[in-house]
């Protein structure tokens, strides 16, 4: 028995040892045999895990076959390579075999000669070779019509390759490096979608073979319109959007089915977040989408990217502006002096812009501006305060907001000042603060033990209506410009004093108050060059972003998008003076703000 | 002179070489613009295109001294600097100056010679001066390089080391004629020259002292606003974190970015910089100074992808940064 093993042992590693040399060694047309030999033990080592439909053999034909008559059938869709005759079951009938394939997409042979049908199932690609010296880098292509697509061939051996060109297929461009092959196919304009084969000719030393390296899916351009579609989302929480579309071939014909996967983007180039997904029936699609809280505000693409058997993603152009509310987290610690920190943020995003602290004390209410840099604001006051609201107007993206603390009284050693979260902590760390103090003195520190306040049930205010932005077309004005104010029927107010006429000259530059109603509004008086600056960023930029993509690109960029859009030429005026006034080190005039201000009036910037 | 009259002038050079040098305007305004920083420019493209034309124009149409040298394998340092030779008479040695001493160098086929010829190149093209058996001589101004090499044939090819492709301050690509109208242009212009060099009719539209009056003002009169810097500096960081770069563009290319985008306002008739001109040149300016990982060159993944996705990922300012 051993013996028997033994030498069935020594027969096998010189079949072995003679395969290995034939492969590696022989030259010529030996190499040639080599490579055929190696394919058919490559193919039939394979076959035996993989079911055949019909045919004569398990290996895909090469050279010299011909067809038969038959009366098989096979499960599959078939193609045919008319040049090099070969069947292979493919997705959906190929438009180039010459057979007739109607509604049945069955097998069905017609031409006399041996038929082949090489495998159902070969790897994942249906009927594609897969040679160990000749391999591709992408088995399956998509393209739309028209298009163009590459592909790399290496090869383990010396030879030349050839695409086998078709009356679709046509190589525009080709390179080679040492076992190195790149091709770029284009697609015709005139091909019917489909399944096309890409053959290529591989000759070594005059033996040709011919393989079945890929397939290209040819997809026609589906047009994807997205035909209702909010302008505006406002919230904190998950959002909801309804969209609705039609998707269709160029002619204009519906598609009848498929799923539209609808993804928000900020550019159109980004992969986007999958906010919803929904069916295409009879070419329209109706598709609920919820935006998940943790997606910013701001301007997004809405893409409805159409997946089906035949199309390419759409290519929508709306865009919906989500609006978020911010959170404020606020810490004051009172004595002689208030010491107002806060953060504005929404989630993990600082915010920037101006709040405006409403501070109430025993002697009346005073407004504060104050600056947010990177989400954190701080001010310290030099008085006592009885409670502070603390309200952010918003801008385009981040809605209004407002928090009020009130305070309770504190105990005050004077010497060093520690914050602890509450009296009880205040008990509980006594030992610590007291050795602090100890330190404290001996440093030659003032120690000061704060309680900081806390909103606890029986403090808690009702809760103030929610404030909101008045019915102030523009923000941003130039010194001594005249504004006229609404009438809303109740007193309005401008940095706190009583305004008797609809009409206000803005006198100084800076930041302005205007309140009435519990509506409260920044204006910004500014010299005409910030001014033109603040008017871009506070008015032009929310209103573009709800057409085109704003943030990387340059403000002619933008200009030349609006136009393309159906924008009047103000857009280019704009561009103009906005950028003379922030890159230029020249100055900006009052009659380059308002020239602005008519183009952004004209644009419907303020409506 | 201030930049309303350069740009006029920029239009009569950019007219001028466009009547020898058919079909893109585009590649003769970028290569003037490289000429007004002094910046030396890589065309890299195939043969027969035009760069030995272009250049040649150039020279002309500025009435600049050009001379051309053919890179070959046996090229040697000197054959481009020049060397001292013993004179019999004089007793003594002479320096024979090389080609190099020229306003305009054309460096044909620059691969085809070894590296150290290449390197003779370095100093000169970033200082301006050459260094010839220990003696340390200036150049005239203007001088700037204008090199070819041919990015598909390897065979007895040296490619350049990065040292030396970062001081292009350019890589363009001089690219085939678009439509078939720019083909037959071609054509019939060679037939009304009756000729192949067209060049030697051309006539300068400035003089030397003019160009350089014209280098004067990109210098000292094109502002560069903050916003602008920093939106340079964030390009190139973020061409450099890319994850599929090795080796980044260097402070160098920024400065070439920055230099590029000052010429280019310049011919534009503005006196400041706008992100419009730091968009315009930064695949030219940066794309050649990337080196690519291994794993991403094979996929074909090149400079030019980086640079792109930098310009995607990098917001234009849009306001003062006080305001932040």
């Amino acid at each position: 028995m051993d013996k028997v093993r033994a030498s069935l042992l020594v027969f096998l590693l010189s079949a072995l040892m003679v395969l290995s040399l034939s492969y590696i060694l022989i030259p010529q047309g030996g190499l040639a045999k080599g490579i055929s030999k190696f394919h058919e033990r490559h193919s039939g080592e394979n076959s035996s895990s993989k079911k055949l439909v019909s045919g004569e053999g398990n290996v895909p034909p090469r050279l010299n076959f011909t067809f038969k008559p038959t009366n098989k059938t096979a499960p599959c869709p078939v193609s045919l390579y008319p040049s090099n005759p070969m069947l292979v079951c493919v997705d959906t009938p190929a438009k180039n075999v010459p057979i007739s394939i109607n509604e049945t997409w069955d097998l069905l042979v017609k031409q006399p000669g041996v038929y082949y049908v090489p495998l159902e199932t070969y790897g994942l690609i249906k009927g594609v070779d897969k040679l160990e010296y000749l391999r591709i880098d992408r088995p399956l292509q998509k393209t739309p019509v028209g298009g163009t697509f590459s592909v790399r061939i290496t090869s383990t051996i010396i030879g030349s390759l050839i695409f086998n060109k078709s009356k679709y297929l046509e190589v525009v461009d080709s390179s080679s490096l040492p076992g190195e092959f790149m091709y770029t196919i284009h697609v015709a304009n005139d091909t019917p979608p489909g399944y096309y084969p890409l053959f290529f000719e591989l000759n070594v030393s005059g033996y040709i073979e011919n393989a079945l390296l890929a397939w290209v899916q040819v997809l026609p351009r589906a047009v994807v319109r997205i035909t209702s579609l909010p302008s505006t989302l406002r919230g904190n929480d998950e959002l909801t959007m309804h969209v609705s579309g039609t998707v269709a071939y160029p002619n204009g014909s519906p598609i009848r089915r498929g799923t539209v996967a609808i993804t928000i983007n900020r550019t159109k180039a980004e992969k986007g977040i999958v906010v919803g997904m929904g069916n295409v029936v009879n070419g329209t699609f109706n598709v609920t989408c919820s935006i998940p809280s943790s997606v910013s505000a701001g301007g997004y693409s809405v893409v409805a990217h159409y997946t089906g058997p035949d199309a390419y993603p759409g290519n929508s152009d709306p865009r919906v502006v989500i609006q978020r509310y911010p959170e404020i987290d606020v810490n004051v610690t009172t004595g002689n002096e208030t010491m107002v920190t806060g953060l504005l943020h929404y989630g993990n995003i600082p915010l920037n812009g101006t709040v405006i602290l409403v501070v109430r004390t025993d002697n009346g209410t005073v407004r504060i501006p104050v600056k947010v840099n990177n989400g954190v604001f701080n001010v310290t006051l030099s008085l006592t305060v009885k409670s502070v609201k603390i309200l952010y107007p918003g801008n385009g993206l981040y809605l209004s907001v407002e928090k009020t603390v009130y305070k309770k009284p504190f105990l005050e050693f004077r010497w060093i000042e520690i914050h602890v979260p509450n009296k009880a902590t205040i008990y509980s760390s006594i030992l610590a603060l007291t050795a602090l103090g100890i330190v404290g003195i001996l440093m030659g520190r003032r120690v000061r033990i704060v309680a900081v306040g806390e909103e606890t049930p029986e403090q808690k205010a009702p809760e103030p209506p929610k404030v909101s932005e008045l019915p102030i077309k523009r923000r941003v004005f130039v010194e001594r410009e005249v504004i006229e104010l609404p009438d809303l029927g109740c007193k309005l107010k401008l940095d706190g004093r009583p305004v008797e006429e609809r009409r206000a000259e803005l006198r100084r530059t800076g930041l302005h108050i205007l309140e009435a109603c519990d509506m409260i509004s920044e204006l910004w008086v500014l010299h005409p060059k910030e001014a033109v600056v603040t008017l871009y960023k506070l008015h032009f930029l929310p209103f573009a972003m709800k057409y085109v993509p704003v943030e990387n690109k340059t403000p002619f960029e933008i200009a030349l998008a609006l136009s393309e859009k159906g924008f009047p030429g103000d857009v280019f005026q704009i561009a103009r003076i906005f950028t003379t006034a922030l890159y230029s080190p020249k100055d900006v005039n009052r009659e380059n703000f308002f020239r602005m201000v008519d183009s952004l009036q004209r644009m419907g910037v303020f409506q | 002179m201030d930049v309303e009259e350069l740009k006029e002038l920029s239009s009569s050079i950019v007219e001028s070489v466009s009547s020898v040098y058919i079909g893109n305007d585009n590649v003769i305004m970028k290569t003037l613009t490289a000429a007004l920083v002094n910046g030396n420019v890589l065309f890299e493209d195939h043969p027969g295109l035009g760069k030995t034309l272009l250049a040649k124009a150039f020279s002309r149409v500025l009435g600049l001294d050009y001379r051309r040298v053919q890179f070959t394998p046996d090229l040697l340092p000197a054959d481009i600097l020049g060397t001292k030779v013993w004179r019999q008479n004089l007793g003594a040695f002479e320096l024979v100056k090389g080609p190099i001493f020229t306003n305009v160098l054309l460096a044909d086929e620059i691969n085809r010679a070894p590296p150290k010829t290449q390197s003779a190149l370095l100093e000169a093209m970033e200082e301006k001066q050459v260094t010839i058996e220990g003696e340390t001589l200036k150049l005239e101004k203007p001088f700037f390089v204008i090199a070819t090499q041919n990015p598909i044939e390897y065979e007895g090819t040296y490619p350049l080391p990065e040292a030396q492709l970062d001081r292009f301050l350019l890589r363009l690509s001089v690219g085939y004629p678009e439509t078939l109208e720019d083909e037959i242009a071609i054509l019939e212009a060679r037939i009304k020259w009756k000729k192949d060099d067209p060049t030697a009719d051309l006539r300068p539209v400035i003089d030397r002292g003019t160009f350089l009056r014209m280098q004067e003002i990109v210098e000292n009169s094109v502002y560069v606003s903050r916003p602008v810097v920093k939106y340079i500096a964030e390009l190139v960081r973020n061409a450099r974190m890319d994850d599929r770069v090795e080796a980044g563009p260097s402070p160098r290319g920024a400065l070439a970015l920055l230099k590029a985008s000052k010429a280019n306002a310049a011919l534009e008739g503005r006196d400041f910089v706008i992100p419009d001109d730091v968009k315009r040149f930064a695949v030219d300016a940066l794309a050649h100074r990337i080196v690519i990982k291994a794993e991403y060159s094979f996929e074909g993944i090149s400079g030019r992808n980086v640079v792109k996705r930098a310009l995607h990922n990098t917001p234009v300012p849009k306001e003062n940064e006080s305001e932040e």
